[in-house]
């Protein structure tokens, strides 16, 4: 009886499991798949769930019509500004944050945290209005400095993490040696830290790579459209063309799944680590 | 030795001062700003701004836009964060469960939806939904849950749902994820001497490892809760705010008013209200509960 009970919940577990991973994995499935069928097919009413088609053309258009390419340096310039300047000014503030009291600390804490509460439509306005008053807007310094906005807080909060599980000892020892806190900080501290330093820099990366909002706003120049804006080329007066969005999807997926695929368990502690924070 | 202090808190000062002079130009001048705009009448008509006081403040609250946007705003986030609760909790304790095999499997796409372009989510989704041709929509058809024929982004609670559930799709991870952390932190001995006590499965889960995860759940949901108020792109890519304004939820309302129709000051003050709403329901979430434990204490 027991036991016919328990086989019965572990079916029913099974079951669950089943119905989210379809729920999860499908809609992953019908990107790809859409990426490399016929326009033909897609069009086609009767769409099966296994493709009967099997194309390259949708990414011949994305690389050749859309100039995705562009888009993809764009947005990589971008990015990596921020995140190369979230890091160096964040990198001095968490190490102060980590081994140092100071007066102030407690409410600078406070304040960086709420900092992470403002959603950017608070403050993209009056951005907005200098940039152009500055002849800055379609450029890539009006989307990396507001970007900073966003990035800086986090990077500083999981950074300072990462500093704190450097030992002091090694720190001590080095200030023993003659060396003095900036050189024990660049020269010990830093290189310590790289693992984390690392696997910060790709989560900012992740999250700033995908930005829509400032983008669309800020950017009204086709040449310097970001990743997420591009897609919208392939929606015409006469229609979406679906195979040549999933093919783009694809390829500006790539630098974000292979960055978070290669530091999966890092990346899942800086997500876990930043909500308890 | 005095000195040695002094000159620690300088270095520490030095450090900081970078950071916070970025804060101070990115976000806070703005922010401030921002808040004076909205104290003025600046549009693109009116590159002159002057000081009309609350005006538009009276203007929002008595016009119908603002709470229209609020209201499609808390609907969208209340099914969402329902959703996003319930499946993201169940995917931590499945990853957590003994008797299942293969979780690995889920654990390598969990995080898929989140990493990619969250644009990708709209458009996916509006391909899954899409008229005639979508699988889902098909589906759906079948089951009888649309009437056939109609086109789930023109119906205003069809379209709302679509939008919602493909922010379900992305956002349920975070919750399966942080949660599954948690729970692998709980004492295996806890679980076991429970169950030598004589506690059933579901009392184990009631008892012992409801309470273990409580605080995380309430920490990752007022996350997402932030994160799904504050959802632009998604909306945007999927309706567009239509059909008729049906999801024109409140940061697509505001977005559209500064940058399309250019009402800076207007929008300004929208935006104050928008994170007004946003601090009064973190505030509820969190002090609510707190004054009950306190009074439950006295």
């Amino acid at each position: 009886m027991y036991t016919m009970k328990r086989k019965g919940y572990v079916v029913c577990k099974y079951v669950l499991y089943a119905g989210l991973l379809l729920f999860l994995i499908f809609p992953l499935y019908w990107i790809v798949t859409t990426a490399f069928r016929t326009d033909k097919e897609i069009v086609n009413s009767a769409m099966a769930l296994i493709p009967r088609t099997f194309t390259l053309e949708h990414f011949r258009a994305a690389v050749v019509e859309v100039d995705l390419l562009k888009c993809l340096k764009n947005s990589l310039v971008v990015t990596l500004i921020t995140v190369v300047i979230s890091l160096a000014t964040g990198l001095l503030m968490a190490y102060a944050f980590a081994r140092f009291s100071f007066r102030g600390k407690n409410f600078l804490n406070m304040t960086i945290l709420f900092t992470q509460f403002i959603p950017a439509v608070a403050y993209i306005i009056p951005l907005y209005l200098i940039m152009s008053k500055m002849k800055m807007l379609n450029t890539y310094p009006s989307l990396w400095i507001t970007y900073l906005g966003s990035a800086f807080p986090v990077t500083m909060v999981l950074l300072v993490n990462y500093i704190r599980d450097v030992p002091v000892s090694l720190e001590e020892a080095a200030r023993i040696d003659g060396c003095s806190r900036f050189q024990v900080m660049m020269h010990i501290t830093f290189p310590l830290s790289v693992p984390g330093i690392v696997s910060t820099s790709i989560y900012v990366f992740i999250s700033i790579w995908q930005e829509y909002l400032i983008a669309v706003s800020f950017i009204s120049n086709e040449k310097l459209y970001t990743v997420s804006m591009a897609l919208t080329r392939f929606q015409g007066p006469y229609g979406t063309d679906w195979g040549g969005i999933m093919a783009g999807a694809l390829i500006i997926s790539i630098p974000a799944i292979a960055l978070f695929l290669c530091t999966r368990k890092m990346f899942t502690n800086n997500l876990v680590g930043g909500i308890k924070g | 030795m005095r000195t040695s202090q002094r000159r620690k808190e300088l270095f520490s000062y030095a450090l900081i001062l970078p950071g916070i002079l970025l804060l101070l130009v990115v976000v806070f001048l703005p922010f401030l700003q921002n808040i004076y705009y909205s104290f003025t009448d600046y549009s693109l008509l009116k590159v002159e701004e002057s000081f009309v006081g609350s005006e538009n403040y009276r203007n929002i609250l008595k016009g119908d836009e603002f709470f229209g946007a609020l209201g499609k705003s808390l609907v969208y986030v209340a099914i969402v964060i329902v959703l996003i609760g319930i499946i993201g909790i169940g995917a931590a304790f499945i990853q957590n469960s003994k008797s299942i095999r293969g979780v690995t499997v889920l654990q390598i796409f969990l995080l898929l939806p989140w990493v990619m372009p969250e644009v990708i989510t709209g458009y996916t989704w509006k391909l899954l939904l899409n008229y005639q041709t979508g699988p889902y929509y098909r589906l759906l058809e079948k089951l009888h849950l649309i009437a056939r024929g109609e086109d789930i982004f023109a119906n205003a609670f069809l379209a709302l749902m679509a939008v919602a559930m493909a922010n379900v799709w992305r956002g349920f991870p975070v919750v399966a994820i942080t949660v599954y952390a948690k729970l692998q932190t709980l004492q295996r001995e806890q679980v076991e001497a429970a169950i030598i006590d004589g506690a059933g499965r579901f009392q184990v889960f009631r008892f012992i490892e409801v309470p273990h995860i409580a605080g995380t759940v309430a920490s990752v949901l007022t996350l997402c809760f932030i994160w799904t108020f504050n959802a632009f792109g998604l909306v945007n890519v999927m309706t567009g705010g239509g059909p008729a304004g049906a999801t024109e939820t409140l940061p697509v309302f505001l977005q559209k008013k500064a940058f399309k129709f250019f009402d800076y000051s207007g929008a300004s003050a929208f935006a104050v209200l928008m994170i007004l709403v946003l601090l009064l329901v973190v505030l509820l979430a969190y002090g609510v509960p707190a004054l009950c434990r306190k009074k439950k204490e006295n």
